[in-house]
């Protein structure tokens, strides 16, 4: 018997999922999600953004596992200021993401941030071949993008909460 | 008239056949022996012997007589014929002969010979006669190296050195940190030597030696027992085992050869030779990355490397920090792919250089396997244009046994199945490689990288299904989905021949094919392949035939089939598009040009 690729996937919030789950499963990858977002602010908007990946869970028979690891003190402790942020933020996710598809026996991973036309797609990127390198696990790297529209209607019809800005305390006031 | 000259010619055919018949006789005349000795002389009566060596007769002013009721022959034109080397000494009357390292020594009127200072007895003395010093001919019994008999009917001596010897001495010793074999061997034509891996063992093969399968136990530190075998009715093969990977050296002895097995200094390298994959494995040390881009995957190196491609000299150079745990040193090799691979660190970088001293060209490939913690350096004999190669893959292995059903692994049921295709496609004159051919771990992704190293032709993987119902059965085959409307050959074609081919053998529950991208042996292989699961572990029936040897036998003959009807339409769609090249390359077409032009551009861009 033979087994499909394992990936792991770092899911960031349900509508982002949606296209890149779909296209993945095509590509023939078993599928698994990891909710890992330590830093969204209010903790009720973690909250609601962890529920609603669970929604898109059970509607897509994509097993994800969830750290619940609140660190939003440390976060608003860094040194690195403004957009310099993105890159702490982005680093906290990789790693971890990297670092459990390592000691998980996954093939590969990458990350549904990889969906949006607002974030900062290179930097994404980069940091997860750097992550990909530091922990032996592929960085299987994927531009999403043209699929955002088609991924965003998808999530309205599976009746996802779409929220209004990136996650951080910056982008909430921002 | 004619009648006359016909006469004519009858008369003097007459006078010529009596002139022959007295000549004849005079010749007899001349060859009547008279025998001088103890000064006498006596008429020789008796039958002369002429003296061949293998089957050759030689030159000799003295044949073999008969003497005082026993055979004797000449030493010096017989020893020198063999290439010994032959003394008289007139004073005391002493014969020295030396032959294959050999001391003789025959004394007129003596029965007593002496071979290397030690006395033998022979049936009769030696004895002077025409200044020849004879000897009977059953002391050649006691000669290394020959064998005689006496043809009374012919009237011919035989002297063979072309008998077929025997294993004279098999033993081994410690001498400090080294292991010293001795294998001596009383007649052989030759030998040749070269490493088993796998377990790691070293083989010397000796020509015209007979022998019986025989194990001899031995306790010295580098190896633990030694074994012959015979190969056929005139070849042996000695076997040693060793304890782990060693480094030897091996010296000729004049009856055979003496081998000095030693530790290597690093013991992180082994080799591996046992049958088509040929591989350096370095534990410990990371070579190599899998990456994954856009749905493509390659190995990234973490060295440098360079070909000599004159010399067969492939040298990789790693960094300081990823080589320290090397140290400099030559590694004896020698079998028939690899004589030596020489590690060597720069003084000055601080990097460590691999040289790879190869008999013959290599396509390289270096991988890294997880499981193992080691990368391994890939020696691989690509197809040429034009040549059909099928890899064959034998599913899981070693630390890795797929499905299983209690005792019954699937590791073992792919592989019999896999032997046995490649038997038979090796009897339809198809060239094979098999990615395991035994019970060993190959990484997942090596498998499409050494196929593709290999420029292959098709690519088979066999598998064996499970799943969590007893009843489910069947044979389903999958593959990865072509491009809509692809007219080439592809997996996907493939695989609806190999499913036909299983189902009309097997008589199993048709699953059909199945469409699997996700696959790194069906994603990653850039030639058509497939991968065949054919029955299920967890069906009491189906694991019943798979692991009956004339199912598997079935099996194989389906993928076989369908492996040579694929590999027919192959070769045909390679002639229709050399034909097309052709006529294309007769007749310059501007509109292909053209849009050449534009395709190179656009490949540019």
């Amino acid at each position: 018997m033979e087994k499909d690729m394992k990936l792991l996937l770092h899911i960031c919030c349900g509508p982002c999922s949606t296209y890149p789950v779909q296209e993945l499963l095509k590509e023939g990858f078993e599928i698994q999600g990891l909710f890992y977002n330590p830093n969204i602010h209010p903790i009720e908007e973690h909250k609601r953004r962890k529920e609603n990946v669970e929604k898109m869970s059970s509607i897509t028979n994509i097993p994800v596992v969830y750290n619940d690891d609140f660190r939003q003190s440390e976060w608003e402790n860094l040194e690195d200021k403004g957009a310099a942020r993105c890159t702490g933020c982005y680093s906290l996710r990789m790693e971890e993401a990297a670092r459990y598809a390592s000691e998980n026996g996954f093939e590969a991973y990458t990350t549904t941030l990889l969906v949006s036309p607002y974030q900062k797609h290179e930097l994404i990127k980069e940091l997860g071949e750097f992550y990909a390198e530091k922990y032996r696990v592929a960085f299987a790297y994927r531009d999403f993008r043209p699929g955002f529209r088609q991924g965003q209607q998808m999530a309205k019809e599976m009746g996802l909460y779409r929220q209004k800005y990136c996650g951080c305390i910056l982008s909430l006031n921002g | 008239m004619i009648k006359r000259v016909g006469m004519k010619k009858f008369i003097t055919g007459i006078i010529l056949f009596c002139i022959i018949l007295i000549s004849q006789n005079v010749v007899f005349a001349a060859q009547q022996l008279t025998l001088n000795y103890d000064n006498k002389s006596v008429k020789y009566s008796g039958v002369s012997y002429k003296i061949t060596i293998n089957d050759k007769e030689i030159k000799t002013d003295f044949p073999g007589i008969v003497f005082n009721k026993v055979t004797m022959f000449p030493l010096r034109p017989v020893f020198e014929s063999l290439g010994g080397t032959v003394i008289w000494n007139s004073k005391t009357q002493i014969m020295d002969i030396t032959y294959k390292g050999e001391k003789y020594q025959f004394e007129n009127n003596s029965s007593n010979a002496k071979i290397n200072g030690k006395i033998i007895k022979m049936t009769s003395p030696a004895k002077k006669i025409n200044d020849r010093l004879i000897v009977p001919v059953d002391f050649l019994k006691n000669v290394k190296g020959l064998i005689a008999s006496t043809d009374t009917k012919a009237n011919v001596i035989k002297i063979s050195t072309n008998y077929t010897g025997s294993v004279k001495e098999i033993s081994s010793a410690d001498s400090g940190e080294k292991t010293i074999v001795t294998l001596r061997m009383d007649n052989h034509k030759g030998y040749k030597y070269y490493r088993l891996t796998n377990p790691d063992r070293i083989a010397v093969e000796f020509n015209n030696i007979k022998s019986d399968q025989k194990t001899i136990e031995t306790a010295s530190a580098h190896i633990s027992g030694i074994s012959v075998e015979a190969i056929s009715d005139n070849s042996t093969r000695v076997i040693i085992n060793l304890n782990e990977m060693a480094n030897f050296s091996l010296a000729d002895l004049q009856d055979g050869c003496k081998i000095t097995i030693e530790k290597p200094i690093n013991t992180n390298l082994s080799y591996e030779n046992s049958y088509d994959r040929v591989y350096f494995s370095l534990k410990n040390i990371r070579l190599a990355d899998i990456k994954e881009e856009n749905n493509r995957s390659y190995i990234a190196e973490r060295y440098k490397h360079e070909y000599d491609a004159e010399n067969f000299k492939y040298t990789i150079t790693i960094d300081a920090a990823s080589s320290l745990s090397l140290k400099d040193e030559v590694y004896n090799i020698d079998d028939s792919l690899v004589s030596t691979v020489e590690i060597y660190r720069d003084k000055e970088t601080q990097d460590t250089k691999i040289t790879i001293n190869a008999k013959q060209e290599f396509v390289y490939l270096t991988s890294y396997n997880d499981k193992r913690m080691q990368s391994e350096i890939n020696l691989l004999t690509p197809a040429k244009e034009g040549e059909a190669l099928v890899v064959i893959d034998a599913g899981h292995g070693g630390e890795d046994p797929g499905a299983n059903n209690g005792k019954i692994l699937e590791k073992d049921l792919n592989l019999a199945i896999a032997l046995k295709l490649e038997a038979l496609l090796k009897k339809n004159n198809v060239k094979t490689f098999m990615l395991r051919q035994d019970d060993t771990f190959v990484g997942l992704y090596d498998r499409p990288y050494i196929a593709n190293a290999l420029n292959a032709t098709l690519f088979v993987s066999i598998h064996n299904n499970a799943i969590d119902s007893a009843k489910t059965s069947g044979t389903e085959t999958l593959y990865y989905p072509e491009a809509k409307g692809d007219p080439a050959f592809t997996g996907e074609k493939f695989a609806k021949m190999v499913q036909d081919a299983l189902i009309e053998k097997l008589k199993s529950v048709n699953r059909k094919t199945v469409q699997r991208p996700g696959l790194v042996v069906l994603k990653y292989t850039k030639m058509p392949a497939i991968l065949a699961e054919i029955g299920f572990l967890t069906n009491a029936a189906e694991v019943k035939n798979l692991t009956n040897p004339e199912f598997q036998q079935k099996a194989a003959e389906a993928l076989n089939d369908s492996i040579l009807k694929a590999l027919d339409i192959i070769a045909s769609e390679k002639k229709t598009e050399d034909k097309l090249e052709n006529e294309s390359n007769n007749e310059p077409d501007p509109d292909a040009e053209a849009a050449q032009d534009i395709a190179d551009e656009q490949a540019a861009e």
